[in-house]
């Protein structure tokens, strides 16, 4: 269902307008009912008030006729027939349709007997004018009988009618005194209608401030797993509950950010930290395994001078190329290589076997020179041309061969060192990458720098997991090491 | 959390509605009482017809009552009775009250008349004008009235006898018949009434009878008359019979004047507050008059009858009332 909200200044501009509505409203009500009674107390005694006007000009009619049969004077009869004219148009009030009320029936019988009267007196001043004398006597005596019946009627009439008034007044007076009760009470209803509209408006602005105020101090000491509920219908306060709502969910996003860099920048110093450490490790171990290799690497320069004095030049390749190997080794702090000096490497230490070993490993090398800028921790290939030869190659009995080549694979280059050695069991191969049981493996096989210290210082350098790939595929069947170096 | 600040938000508006509802409500009352304040003080009914009521006394409980009656069945049917009075200050006449019923062009009269020869001539004047005029327990006879509305002489004869069968405590009562000698014409018809229940229902008893006449015109003369017959202890009659509201008025006066009351029970015709007082107290035996409540009703029926289908009877009867100690309050709470 659509929600729809209205504007903080239209409530408040409504609820006045139906505040003042209703006031006005109720006031109008009060006011005209107030002038209905005050009108209807009024007119109370209008009848009467017609009656006794009727009666003067009645009494003037009377007079007239008896001073024109008196004197039979012109001016007389003209106010005559003017007072005739005026009590015809004061009587025509009392003439009513044939359905009446007790009181139009009476005025209606007032009205005949008017009419009869001021027909008589018209035959009176007839009969005057004729100077017919025993008529007009005649009419005169009716005129003043019918006069009598008039004014008793309508004396009757008018008690008649100033006691319905008087209980009308009554009525009007009684009605008054419960008025003003009436009002007061309907006073202090509409007052507190419209109390009840304001309570209702200034809650349903204050309510909500007064949440957010809750909520914002709430976050203000850190609590950020606040939401603030939009139930009101105040356009502005929706907004600034939404607003507010949103800058929570920020700040929380940003907090959530911010957490998440100092993870990944701490992982990061860790994991260098570790690369470092396994250098460490593998130096030590190259430490410990030659005693001193600057002694030995001096030594063996002395060495190489003996031989090149002596002119036994195949002595000094060797010794010159020991001394290389070593010279290289000693050189080489620096954590980081390329894949170039790791095959220079390799290069130095496969002549150093074969003079040793009297040219047994046949070594093959493929290597795209474009590939080889590129950066990988140092120590890597030797240790696995060394496992090649201790393990792989050095109890069979077959022609040893050792190949390197360097390839281009999608987004990675490949190294792959292979020999056709005796290869090394699958679970074996397994335990190798997953790094389970090498310390166990490499203590048996007594190797100098483990695998394991290689795959870890790769993974750790490149910072994925499928940085090596170890294939044997069966007894006898060779071993290829392939590592995956990404383009930079 | 919201579903609470509906039902809140509810209770306020149920609470606005409740006051406006109250507010309403009073508004409405209190229309309502106005209303019913200017209704109640003015009778709004609806009238067609306008008769006009003529007695010829205005202290007269029995025309009062007819009156009444009369003017409460009309309104059923839409006829206004009016009851015309004069000012005080001047004595109207039968006669003038008809004349200006004439005048004030009524669709009927209902009047007590008397053969006087101006309320004769005043009556012949207004049916001249298509007035239709019943009288009322006084007629006027030989004049233009439609219909005559009365006791009953024989009937009222027999209810005598009957009244004497009942009060009297001796089986030879002697019988005192005061009559008029202005309204002679309308005795015997009752005399051969009473005798004629006293003959048939009243075997057991030897009534004697006995007709005084007595001066219609002349109160004291009649006060006299009856001082001299109540205070005579050997010729003293048992029983006192009044044939008019006239005489039943002197004699109570008589009564009361000298102090008589008990000497002999008194059977009064017609009926007012003293009278009924009178009964109470065991001063009267017996009031008789017409039946109000009958002869209203019937003389609006007649005249209603008349002015629609032009028929009515000539005499209408109209039955009697007794009043007697047993009944006396309830006549005294009406008054």
């Amino acid at each position: 269902m659509k929600n729809k909200k209205k504007r903080f200044r239209s409530q408040i501009v409504s609820t006045f307008l139906i505040t003042s509505a209703l006031m006005y409203l109720v006031n109008f009500f009060i006011f005209s009912n107030m002038k209905s009674v005050i009108d209807n107390t009024d007119k109370a005694y209008d009848g009467n008030r017609r009656l006794m006007e009727m009666r003067d000009r009645l009494d003037s009619l009377q007079l007239g006729m008896q001073a024109y049969t008196n004197t039979k004077d012109e001016v007389i009869l003209n106010k005559f027939y003017a007072d005739e004219e005026k009590y015809k148009e004061l009587i025509g009030v009392l003439q009513h349709d044939t359905v009446m009320t007790e009181l139009q029936i009476r005025e209606q019988g007032l009205y005949n007997l008017s009419t009869n009267y001021i027909q008589t007196v018209n035959q009176v001043v007839l009969a005057k004018k004729s100077r017919n004398v025993e008529e007009y006597q005649t009419y005169q005596t009716k005129a003043s009988e019918e006069y009598g019946y008039i004014t008793s009627y309508m004396t009757d009439l008018n008690n008649t009618m100033f006691q319905n008034n008087s209980e009308v007044y009554k009525s009007m007076i009684t009605l008054t005194k419960y008025s003003e009760v009436l009002y007061g009470a309907i006073l202090i209803l509409t007052g507190g209608i419209a109390v009840c509209l304001l309570l209702v408006l200034t809650k349903r602005l204050s309510e909500p401030l007064g949440k957010l105020a809750d909520t914002a101090l709430e976050v203000g000491e850190g609590n950020l797993d606040v939401m603030l509920v939009d139930n009101s219908d105040i356009y502005e306060i929706g907004i600034v509950n939404s607003s507010f709502n949103q800058m929570v969910m920020s700040l929380k996003d940003y907090i959530e950010k911010f957490r998440k860099s100092v993870e990944t920048e701490s992982a990061l110093r860790e994991k260098s930290i570790r690369m470092e450490a396994s250098y460490k490790d593998a130096q030590l171990k190259y430490l410990q395994a030659q005693i001193d290799p600057h002694f030995l690497f001096n030594t063996l320069n002395a060495g190489a001078q003996l031989a090149m004095m002596e002119n036994a030049d195949k002595t000094y390749k060797y010794i010159h190329k020991v001394a290389d190997f070593f010279r290289t080794k000693i050189k080489k702090d620096d954590p980081i290589s390329t894949l170039e000096n790791e095959l220079k490497i390799v290069d130095d230490y496969v002549y150093i076997l074969n003079v040793r070993y009297s040219d047994e490993l046949i070594y093959t090398k493929s290597v795209d020179d474009n590939l080889t800028d590129v950066s990988m921790p140092s120590m890597i290939l030797q240790p696995i041309i060394e496992n090649s030869v201790k393990h792989g190659l050095s109890e069979v009995e077959w022609e040893k061969h050792i190949d390197v080549s360097v390839t281009e694979e999608e987004d990675n280059i490949v190294v792959s060192l292979s020999d056709n050695g005796v290869g090394i069991p699958q679970d074996i191969i397994e335990k190798i990458i997953k790094g389970d049981s090498l310390n166990e493996y490499n203590r048996e096989v007594n190797i100098g720098i483990g695998l394991d210290n290689v795959i870890e210082r790769l993974r750790n350098f490149y910072n994925r997991e499928d940085v090596i790939e170890i294939t044997s595929v069966g007894p006898n069947m060779g071993t290829e090491v392939a590592i995956y170096i990404p383009k930079a | 959390m919201r579903n609470k600040e509906i039902i809140k938000n509810n209770n306020e508006i149920k609470i606005i509605l409740f006051l406006i509802v109250i507010l309403l409500i009073i508004i409405g009352l209190f229309i309502r009482a106005q209303l019913v304040l200017k209704n109640s003080s003015l009778d709004e009914k609806i009238y067609q017809y306008h008769y006009a009521f003529i007695s010829r006394s205005e202290d007269s409980y029995t025309a009062n009552h007819i009156y009444e009656e009369a003017k409460n069945y009309g309104k059923r049917y839409g006829v206004y009775v009016e009851m015309l009075r004069g000012r005080e200050d001047i004595n109207y006449t039968i006669s003038d009250y008809v004349k200006m019923a004439k005048a004030m062009k009524v669709d009927g009269v209902i009047m007590e008349a008397s053969d006087d020869p101006v309320i004769k001539e005043s009556i012949n004047d207004a049916a001249a004008d298509g007035i239709p005029i019943i009288t009322l327990l006084k007629d006027c006879p030989e004049s233009d009235r439609i219909s005559f509305m009365e006791l009953g002489d024989y009937n009222l004869g027999r209810r005598y006898g009957r009244i004497i069968i009942d009060i009297t405590k001796t089986r030879s009562p002697k019988v005192m018949v005061l009559v008029d000698d202005t309204a002679v014409d309308d005795i015997e018809l009752i005399m051969n009434g009473l005798k004629e229940t006293l003959k048939n229902e009243g075997n057991h008893l030897d009534v004697d009878i006995v007709k005084q006449e007595v001066d219609g015109s002349l109160n004291f003369r009649l006060m006299n008359k009856v001082n001299d017959i109540l205070a005579n202890d050997e010729n003293r009659p048992d029983i006192i019979l009044c044939l008019n509201e006239r005489d039943t008025q002197i004699v109570h006066q008589t009564i009361s004047d000298y102090g008589l009351s008990g000497k002999a029970m008194i059977i009064g015709t017609g009926i007012s507050e003293i009278l009924l007082k009178a009964v109470k107290d065991d001063e009267f035996a017996a009031l008789v008059d017409a039946d109000s409540s009958q002869a209203g009703m019937m003389c609006i029926d007649a005249m209603m009858n008349y002015t629609k289908n032009g028929n009515i009877e000539d005499h209408i009867i109209v039955d009697e009332t007794v009043v007697t100690k047993d009944n006396v309050e309830r006549y005294l709470n009406e008054e």
